[in-house]
């Protein structure tokens, strides 16, 4: 395995009584797009500026190419940097404000010349360069912030929600944009994000976050797949949680009902646990009462959503009903309507079983 | 969690400095030397001197003791206060509807009526008692209007503080008033709220905060000003006119320093209280508000009207009579029109030079306060970490608000007059008038600043380490540019300030660095009135030749960079 090129070692953070990070730990390898996603207030900021030096850490290491630079000031360390609100200067041309590193640094007058044209080719904003940012739209800004961060080549690109200020259209242009940019340099990417979409179409490895520390690490299909807890499996993507007790090893009793699960819970027989599964793994079709996990169901609620409708169902009196997605082919083949009985499973391998958590059921 | 234990074993992690660092730290530590040497070690000169005798000995509270149980002393502080107050009272609701007036009505001639009522702001205090003595006093061609009674004393000093107090009122309470969400106003509508109740539940509770702080400025700056009460105060005492008779007149300096230190505390009073209502008050407008678009109402706009010129043409006239007094070749008897009074050399021995020496003064200020107003402001705002550091300098910065001009002037005397200071050799120079002046408007000039420094991006700073570029490039890159509107404002509030003042330098001047404004006091004194009325109107023309020079530049900044300002 190749070392990592950025090393976070045991990082606490304090503002006053205030913990915003609590002993954090990650690796990021070269060439990784890996994005920190979590609520507000959970850290991932907090992370991002102890990794640029802007917010020193109160504690903790920091290596970056193998060399320690926990408390080097940020003018020392090797990173470039995009912030939500673009921070383009702004009575600065697009070009000045894409050559302002390269300028300070000497480098000759044509060589800045050809390596900003370089730059706003490379974002696509060739035209743009005798503006200035405030007669660009803000997607337009956003891009050439993103020239201005690459200008030195730095080691390290960070992005503090470089999106979310863009509307949904330019963000979903923006995000594949961004990511093609990454896959061409292929420079070791951080970007924070509240955005479950965007970190799960943009991110190599998802770093998911809450309260101080990190819930779990992994790439989009693992954190999605296998939430490691239910804030995960909550946070990313939506999912029904339904209270069961341990049956067995690998049985767990819901509402009446005995399912076999591949049990990654720790308590035993007899203890409360929360019963995680995902709208769209509810099976429907050719479903027989003797396949596993399978039960019958009443249709209680029936919300149409254009590309796919999202079914309640009632499972037994007093019990929470189940969510599932059902894709408007198999509405109409199955003549799914409110009332009407039918038959489901539960796939033993997609359900996921947590400690019960005091805020879910 | 384990981490509790863990994080007590591990170091704590302190950033290196980088040179950014150690240059704004450096900065901000020679702004505090700044503050030092021009404002806290004065201040502590006067006080330490209030509590000693003629020779030097600490006598502890005697001279306390002594001024509290003199009637006429300790009488100024009721007559002090009395003024205050009324004329807080008055131009209060003066100030509010002309304000509502300009900002709330489909008024017509708005911008006439508002540069009426800001040109006394161009002027020196002094100007609108002059003009009260030509129209009221002895001699005046209205005073059968008194009915017998006497310009000379509270009256005359009141009514020139209302005019001398209004425009500084009117412009706390435009921007109070502007700030308005049209939103709630659609909603009181639709609601069916009497337009009455809607003032009362809506709008002036939106202004609340505007209010009571123009009430403190008004307090604060009728209490500390010198001027108007040595011209029609009579026999009148104020606060303000006993340090002068005090340390002038009778050379009484301890005493003069313990009157100093009384003025001081209704000034601070007043700045304290209006800090704490300022610090209540929330952010009116979310991002959401949609700005309140005036409706005309004929009715109200031609009371208003009428309203804003009845308040609007008195102020015209005082300083109209000002003018005409100036000419006139010998008052009341031989009302011919002459420019003998502009003669200055026939009434005072500087002559003209008093009027370069302010110009001089002027200048100064403006161009060495904005530069230390604004390298102040910016250490203050963009340095990082040296917590006690900039809570110090931000204490220090606020400080000069408090502290009358008469009291920093006397303050100064015992502090560069000392025998053991080092930096004695200032006194009587026109270093000292341009330090003291600078000192005396710091504050409203850091406050532009700031603000102006807070309304860009916080991140640019980041940006510019992570670009490995100082910040001294970005700041003169990016920072002082973009900021040059708030820059000009800066350098012109000195400038005018430093033109029009009396009260910090009176005790400071020298014979060949007498300013324009202490002459007019003198020729005043020695009964040469018109010429201290020509003086006046020197000083105003001034300033209002520099202030249309500043809207110009303002204006053509504007044009210049419309490109790139946000519209």
């Amino acid at each position: 395995m190749t070392a990592p090129y950025l090393r976070i070692e045991r990082l606490v953070k304090q503002f006053g009584a205030f913990t915003a990070l609590k002993d954090v730990s990650l690796e990021i390898f070269p060439g990784e797009f890996v994005c920190f996603l979590g609520p507000s207030g959970c850290g991932k900021t907090t992370l991002l500026r102890a990794i640029a030096g802007l917010d020193i850490q109160t504690s903790g290491r920091i290596f970056q190419a193998g060399k320690e630079i926990s408390t080097l000031p940020a003018s020392q360390r090797d990173f470039g940097i995009v912030f939500q609100s673009y921070a383009l200067f702004p009575n600065l041309t697009v070009a000045a404000n894409v050559a302002y590193g390269l300028v300070s640094r000497g480098v000759p007058k044509v060589e800045i010349q050809t390596r900003v044209v370089d730059l706003l080719q490379l974002v696509g904003m060739p035209e743009a360069a005798r503006k200035y940012p405030a007669q660009l739209s803000g997607g337009q800004q956003q891009r050439v912030a993103l020239a201005r961060a690459l200008a030195l080549s730095p080691g390290l690109l960070l992005l503090d929600e470089p999106l979310s200020a863009l509307d949904a259209r330019v963000r979903a242009h923006l995000r594949s944009e961004i990511r093609q940019l990454h896959q061409r340099l292929r420079v070791t990417t951080v970007m924070v994000t509240h955005d479950q979409e965007e970190a799960l179409t943009m991110a190599d490895r998802i770093v998911v976050m809450n309260q101080g520390v990190i819930e779990q690490v992994g790439t989009p299909t693992e954190v999605y797949r296998k939430p490691h807890s239910a804030f995960v499996a909550d946070f990313v993507g939506t999912t029904n949680f339904l209270p069961a007790v341990v049956a067995a090893p690998n049985r767990v009793r819901y509402a009446g009902i005995d399912l076999s699960c591949e049990l990654d819970v720790r308590p035993g027989v007899g203890h409360d646990v929360t019963l995680a599964v995902r709208p769209e793994d509810i099976a429907v079709r050719g479903i027989t009462a003797a396949m596993p996990n399978a039960f019958p169901v009443r249709i209680a609620d029936i919300e149409f959503l254009g590309a796919f409708c999202r079914v309640k169902l009632d499972v037994a009196v007093g019990a929470p009903a189940i969510v599932a997605d059902f894709s408007i082919n198999l509405v109409r083949d199955l003549g799914i309507e409110v009332g009407k009985d039918l038959l489901i499973a539960m796939p033993p391998e997609r359900l996921r079983v947590f400690p019960r958590a005091p805020q879910l059921p | 969690m384990a981490a509790t234990s863990a994080t007590a074993a591990a170091p704590t992690a302190r950033r290196r400095l980088d040179r950014d660092d150690i240059v704004m730290r450096a900065g901000l530590v020679l702004l505090i030397g700044w503050m030092l040497v021009t404002l806290v070690l004065p201040l502590w000169a006067l006080l330490s001197k209030s509590f000693q005798n003629q020779h030097g000995e600490f006598v502890g509270l005697a001279n306390y003791q002594l001024y509290f149980s003199t009637p006429s002393l300790f009488d100024s502080v009721w007559n002090s206060l009395y003024v205050s107050v009324i004329t807080t009272l008055i131009v209060l609701p003066l100030a509010f509807v002309y304000a509502y007036a300009l900002q709330r009505s489909c008024m017509r001639w708005k911008g006439l009526f508002q540069a009426v009522a800001l040109i006394p702001i161009l002027a020196p205090s002094l100007l609108p008692a002059i003009s009260l003595v030509y129209l009221f006093g002895n001699q005046g061609f209205l005073k059968e209007f008194l009915f017998g009674g006497s310009i000379y004393g509270a009256g005359g000093i009141i009514v020139a503080q209302v005019f001398y107090c209004f425009p500084h009122a009117l412009m706390i309470l435009v921007a109070a008033l502007s700030m308005a969400d049209g939103r709630l106003y659609e909603a009181a509508d639709v609601l069916g709220a009497s337009k009455m109740r809607v003032f009362f539940t809506v709008t002036l509770p939106g202004a609340k905060y505007g209010v009571i702080s123009a009430g403190f400025v008004i307090f604060t700056l009728v209490v500390t000003d010198f001027g108007i009460a040595k011209v029609i105060g009579g026999r009148y005492n104020v606060l303000a006119t006993d340090i002068f008779k005090q340390v002038i007149g009778q050379q009484n300096f301890e005493m003069g320093a313990v009157v100093g230190f009384v003025l001081l505390i209704p000034a601070v009073v007043a700045f304290a209280a209006n800090r704490i209502t300022e610090r209540r008050q929330v952010a009116l407008l979310s991002a959401r508000a949609v700005p309140l678009e005036p409706k005309p109402e004929p009715r109200r706009d031609w009371l208003l009207l009428g309203f804003c010129t009845l308040v609007g043409s008195p102020i015209l006239g005082i300083l109209g009579m000002a003018a005409w007094a100036s000419f006139v070749a010998r008052w009341p008897y031989n009302l011919s029109l002459t420019l003998k009074n502009y003669v200055f050399s026939e009434f005072d021995s500087n002559g003209w030079s008093a009027y370069w020496n302010s110009i001089e003064l002027a200048s100064w200020t403006a161009v060495i306060g904005t530069v230390v107003v604004f390298l102040g402001a910016y250490l203050l705002e963009k340095t990082r970490g040296f917590a006690w550091g900039r809570g110090v300098a931000q204490f220090m910065a606020m400080l000069p608000m408090a502290v009358p001009g008469l009291v920093l002037g006397l303050a100064y005397i015992f502090f560069f007059n000392a025998r053991a200071n080092p930096l004695g050799f200032i006194y009587a120079t026109m270093t000292i008038l341009v330090v003291n002046s600078v000192t005396h408007f710091f504050t409203v000039s850091h406050l532009t600043a700031t603000t102006a420094l807070k309304q860009l991006d916080g991140e640019f700073e980041a940006v510019s380490a992570s670009l490995k570029v100082s910040l001294l490039r970005t700041m003169v890159r990016v920072t002082i540019p973009v900021c040059l509107p708030a820059v000009l404002d800066v350098s012109i509030y000195l400038f005018v300030n430093a033109m029009t003042t009396v009260s910090a330098v009176i005790f400071l001047y020298s014979t060949d660095t007498k300013p324009a404004a202490v002459t007019i006091v003198n020729m005043d004194e020695a009964g040469f009135t018109a010429s201290a009325a020509a003086m006046a109107i020197c000083i105003v023309l001034t300033s209002a030749a520099v202030k249309v020079v500043h809207l110009l530049l303002t204006k053509r900044f504007e044009r210049r960079t419309q490109a790139w300002r946000k519209r």
